[in-house]
């Protein structure tokens, strides 16, 4: 008996984490996945609720090797720096599979870091699990969560890729601001632009998400620069 | 066979139809001696959907895809078959690219080597306001496509590569559907 209900909670688990593997958290969503360990850039082992800050939590999966990332990069380092002396604990996961795209390894975002000058963790999500439970699917991609852990901004850094100098809608500092001053986060959603996370299989990954991460969303560039 | 005004315009007009494509295949038969790429032209979702609702084909396609998406590029000729294999009864496909502004060139160069002939267009600034102009239901990633009889709102529409099978038979239901409610045009 014991058994046999055992066997459909994991039917269960195994239907929905497939069902569950496209979608992102939604606003006011807890935080999923917070005691488990990723190795920072300078070695530490840290975990989101280590890093969790009073104001609340940002989180950004990046990479290094996304033209979308690069070209968001220094935003994003600018963000995550402000973030930390606001009291937003700040973290960046890179969840790609590295045997997929060896420019994503760690010695590479260990230079990234450095290069970018990022004053937060850059961490390897080494399983693909936290971007899983996440919902993520691109790079960049971030999640603002408030103080008490509940997501407040998912989506885009801002409206403008490539034209830093025309972005019009900044998305994740307003959500940021409002958060800081205590008021309702206006744009809560938007669209992630950028480069496909290469997902691990491993774990709790389904056949079918390992398909559907090779054509779904904006790809990993066949090659790149372009020509 | 009863050739009332109608019938003898519809005459004239395929006569003429004829000719032109007469016309276009000597045309084509010369070697292109300086075969510029095609002209790739920044465009806006909302400038998109406004060349679809103006379009007077039966069926209007709006293909998004991007000289790095692996999958897209892998379609590509599919698209480009399907594009010239239904023309003629009415379909036009619309090509956006999603590459950035500043590969201009590559892309130029993936249209010249796919021979792509016609006016082509590449998103000004893909972002999350472009993806909901477009659909809301799209997460904007490519190859994605859309298919349009009348106005700007897709009848039906895809996000990832499909066979051209599958894409041939979306675009023959559609041209079917167009004809058979005497929207022949």
């Amino acid at each position: 008996m014991k058994s046999w209900k055992m066997l459909v909670a994991l039917v269960v688990m195994l239907v929905c984490g497939g069902a569950m593997a496209g979608d992102a958290l939604k606003p006011g969503y807890f935080m999923p996945k917070t005691d488990v360990k990723m190795k920072n850039v300078d070695g530490r082992m840290l975990s989101l609720s280590e890093i969790a800050g009073k104001q609340g939590t940002l989180v950004i999966f990046g990479c290094h090797h996304c033209p979308f990332f690069k070209a968001w990069e220094s935003r994003i380092a600018k963000i995550g720096n402000d973030c930390q002396k606001q009291g937003i604990g700040v973290m960046l996961i890179n969840a790609n599979d590295v045997a997929a795209i060896p420019e994503d390894g760690f010695e590479f975002m260990q230079k990234q870091a450095q290069a970018g000058g990022f004053a937060f963790p850059y961490v390897m999500d080494d399983t693909s699990d936290i971007a899983r439970a996440f919902g993520a699917t691109r790079t960049p991609e971030v999640f603002l969560f408030d103080s008490a852990g509940q997501l407040a901004y998912h989506g885009a850094v801002d409206d403008n890729t490539y034209k830093p100098d025309q972005v019009l809608k900044h998305y994740l500092q307003n959500a940021i601001d409002a958060l800081v001053a205590g008021k309702a986060v206006e744009v809560k959603e938007t669209a992630s632009v950028g480069c496909t996370i290469k997902f691990r299989t491993a774990g709790e990954t389904v056949k079918w998400e390992k398909y559907s991460s090779d054509w779904l969303l904006p790809l990993v560039p066949l090659s790149w620069p372009p020509g | 066979m009863i050739l009332d005004g109608v019938g003898v315009q519809l005459m004239t007009m395929k006569l003429i139809f004829c000719l032109a494509l007469l016309m276009v295949s000597v045309g084509c038969g010369r070697p292109a001696v300086n075969s510029q790429p095609p002209q790739v032209a920044l465009v806006s979702a909302q400038q998109l959907l406004s060349l679809v609702a103006e379009s007077t084909n039966s069926v209007t396609m709006l293909h998004f895809w991007a000289t790095w998406c692996s999958p897209c590029v892998e379609e590509f000729p599919d698209v480009m078959t399907l594009a010239d294999t239904y023309r003629q009864r009415g379909l036009k496909v619309i090509l956006v690219s999603a590459d950035a502004e500043k590969d201009l060139d590559a892309v130029n160069r993936f249209l010249s080597d796919h021979h792509v002939k016609e006016k082509t267009y590449m998103a000004s600034n893909l972002n999350d306001d472009f993806i909901k102009t477009i659909s809301t239901n799209w997460s904007g990633g490519i190859p994605a496509s859309f298919y349009y009889t009348h106005g700007a709102t897709p009848v039906e529409w895809h996000e990832g590569p499909r066979p051209f099978a599958t894409h041939e038979q979306t675009v023959l239901k559609m041209l079917n559907q167009q004809h058979n409610g005497g929207m022949v045009r």
